[in-house]
């Protein structure tokens, strides 16, 4: 026992000199939906992060430890996102990834707003890789959250801009949206951006989401209205019975979508899908060399080649990267607000253009590609012979919408 | 004109799927008083074991076994499971459904993935049927149909014409003197969960390929099955092929609707003072849409609550 003893002292001894001595192990956690029916929106952008994080860790972490980082189930609700917040800090984290439900970003953003105001010195920085909603950097912006993902008026406006460039945006536009705050937002953004290309906004139309199991009655109201061209936000089920319904109706229209490439999509929906156009932050055919390098790359690490959102999940990562370099030190203190500073002034070329945060309001200003549904795409998906055959990157300029000036930011 | 008929065609087209799902759930719970939260699995699974079977024999091998698998499940969760809580009451047999349903969609996850799969019409069945106003009719929406009312007749002269039937009938009505005749009434609810069951997985084989095939697709269907089943009268299988076509109808016209409170306002002068306040006032019926069925059994239930054609009106 006595002998026990003094074994348990020693370790503890020795543990505590030991973390003396070292820097401080910089903790990460991805707060995220792994169950639920959103897991299948969130895991893309989860697998990317796993991905850039073992790329930081292989180059040497932060302050010369590796980077930890801990994955918790938000479970798509933001009460329980706030739960895992707080066990998150309890267990040392001190920054944080969320991507897909906008009110979970929104809560968990407000949640670390208070914490920092109380906890000076130990303030947690948050990361939304995937939360879409504008109100993020409007009236909801926050010094210590950044928005790493695009919302729907930069999506739109490069959308459009590369329709009307390409011949594909017709005079008459129907526009189809779901019914909450995400797809309000769509519409808005449709009619401003058709609005300012020339054409005509000819119907709209807002839906209950995950509940229409037939769009045909859509398809009758979208050949109603006369429309050559339709735009959507829709995502999951919405578009692909969507598509179907448009497939099978025989209409010939360009179709304009944010999110024809999740998983299973493309071969759920079949040829119906051939000549739709979608609107992404990244497509595996930019970038020549350095796109065909990340592709084989990603490829050799996670078994497959970076799909949906994937890659915004790896530039977030490898963005938040660069800014740690920045201020990374042997064996100093983890200093949030260095790195909130540092991520403000840090730049992250992808191969189809760079990603940098604008101070004004954390939205990151980023180059948004266009692409086709073609059978002559580089990469198929699905196991089907179609892919997203690349038509043109919007640069980081062209896709930028002004800051709101809603947005107040309370700077530290 | 147009909207008229095409909406009409794509209505009852959806409605009859709707009685497909719902068909078993309300023969069930007329039949034994159990509702079966684990229905719309069943619709779940018809449809991915019949893509499964599909891709390896042909489109009609899936559809003919699929849902006797299926049925096959339902014989063994009557048996094995719903028998053992039979006699603690509805809350248990109610949570064992609904902890099935749970299973079912894990499982599923597990086999095939949690995304959609690629289950569509077969090659024969995906051109157009016909045009009309110069949109094509589906084939598959017309073997859809086809099914569905083939389902109807079959059930129809099975309960009203058959010896199975009046029996089957008679032990809804009174299984104590039907057993005292020397019945098996046990057995009797076995088949009857058996044929439920079977029917949720023929729409399913029928419906995935229509709809998609995803896991998610029971939780969105059983709401909706629910929703009918109420309309209708629980129990009620004419009340459910009434409240089905009803709801398929309803969804379908209601989205061609691009007209608000503040519109019908307007007819009376305060249309601008209406589109002020906004809110409730400015929605279209087009985005109240798949909300308009469960408005729908607001009223029934306030009206008629044992619904359209329930037995305790």
């Amino acid at each position: 026992m006595k002998k026990f003893l003094l074994t348990t002292a020693l370790t503890a001894m020795a543990a505590f000199g030991s973390s003396a001595a070292q820097a401080e192990q910089l903790k990460v956690a991805i707060i995220e939906s792994f169950s639920g029916p959103t897991a299948q929106t969130a895991i893309p952008f989860v697998e990317g992060m796993r991905y850039g994080f073992s790329k930081l860790n292989a180059q040497g972490g932060f302050n010369g430890e590796p980077i930890a980082v801990v994955e918790y189930d938000a479970l798509n609700q933001p009460a329980a996102a706030s739960e895992k917040l707080k066990s998150a800090i309890a267990e040392g984290a001190r920054i944080v990834f969320t991507s897909t439900n906008s009110a979970v970003a929104a809560q968990l953003s407000e949640d670390i707003r208070k914490y920092n105001l109380r906890n000076k010195g130990k303030e947690i920085l948050l990361m939304m890789a995937g939360s879409e909603a504008f109100e993020l950097v409007a009236e909801k912006c926050n010094f210590w959250a950044f928005k790493t993902a695009s919302n729907p008026f930069i999506r739109i406006k490069a959308l459009v801009a590369a329709m009307k460039d390409t011949g594909k945006l017709g005079s008459k536009v129907y526009s189809i949206n779901q019914n909450y705050s995400y797809g309000v937002d769509h519409e808005r953004a449709q009619a401003a951006s058709v609005a300012a290309a020339g054409s005509k906004i000819v119907g709209s139309t807002l839906h209950d989401v995950s509940k229409i199991q037939d769009f045909s009655p859509y398809i009758a109201s979208i050949k109603a209205s006369g429309a050559d061209t339709v735009l959507s936000g829709n995502w999951g089920n919405d578009i692909i019975l969507f598509m179907r319904a448009l497939g099978d109706s025989g209409i010939k229209v360009n179709v304009g979508n944010t999110s024809l490439d999740t998983t299973g999509a493309v071969s759920a929906m079949g040829e119906a899908a051939l000549g739709a156009l979608l609107v992404k932050l990244y497509n595996l055919e930019a970038g020549g060399e350095a796109g065909k390098a990340f592709a084989e790359d990603f490829k050799s690490a996670i078994g497959h080649y970076p799909y949906n959102e994937e890659p915004t999940g790896v530039f977030s990562t490898l963005l938040l990267g660069a800014a740690l370099k920045a201020v990374s030190k042997p064996n100093a203190k983890v200093d949030t607000l260095q790195i909130a500073l540092a991520l403000e002034d840090a730049s992250y070329e992808t191969p189809a253009g760079s990603w940098s945060i604008r101070k004004d309001d954390h939205q990151v200003i980023l180059p948004v590609t266009v692409s086709e549904i073609s059978k002559d795409a580089r990469y198929k998906v699905d196991g089907t012979d179609m892919g997203f055959k690349l038509l043109k990157i919007v640069s980081p300029e062209d896709s930028a919408v002004p800051a709101d000036p809603k947005c107040k930011m309370q700077r530290p | 004109m147009e909207f008229i008929v095409v909406s009409t065609l794509n209505g009852f087209v959806y409605g009859l799927l709707l009685f497909m799902v719902s068909a078993g759930l309300t023969l069930i719970f007329g039949m034994m008083g159990v509702v079966n939260f684990a229905h719309a699995s069943l619709y779940m699974l018809g449809a991915y074991l019949s893509f499964t079977i599909t891709r390896a024999t042909n489109f009609w091998v899936g559809l003919l076994i699929a849902p006797l698998i299926v049925a096959t499940v339902g014989i063994f969760i009557e048996r094995f499971m719903l028998r053992r809580v039979h006699g603690f009451g509805h809350s248990q047999q109610l949570l064992l459904t609904f902890g099935i349903a749970f299973v079912v969609e894990e499982v599923v996850k597990v086999f095939w993935g949690n995304f959609p799969i690629a289950y569509r019409p077969p090659g024969f069945l995906s051109g157009a049927a016909f045009t009309i106003f110069g949109t094509n009719f589906p084939s598959y929406r017309v073997f859809v149909a086809v099914v569905a009312i083939l389902l109807l007749g079959m059930l129809y002269l099975l309960l009203q014409k058959t010896r199975i039937g009046i029996i089957v009938r008679a032990s809804v009505q009174r299984p104590a003197m039907v057993s005292a005749l020397g019945h098996n009434v046990p057995l009797i609810f076995l088949g009857v969960f058996g044929v439920g069951a079977w029917m949720a997985g023929l729409a399913g084989a029928v419906g995935g390929a229509l709809l998609t095939t995803s896991p998610t697709m029971a939780a969105e269907m059983s709401v909706i099955a629910f929703v009918v089943v109420v309309v209708g009268g629980l129990g009620s299988l004419l009340g459910a092929f009434i409240s089905s076509l009803l709801i398929g109808l309803l969804t379908s016209f209601s989205v061609g609707f691009q007209v608000s409170l503040a519109d019908l306002a307007n007819v009376f002068g305060f249309g601008d003072a209406a589109r002020r306040i906004g809110g409730l006032l400015t929605l279209d019926v087009a985005s109240l849409s798949a909300s308009l069925p469960a408005l729908l059994m607001l009223i029934v239930l306030l009206t008629r609550p044992a619904g359209l054609m329930g037995d305790r009106n």
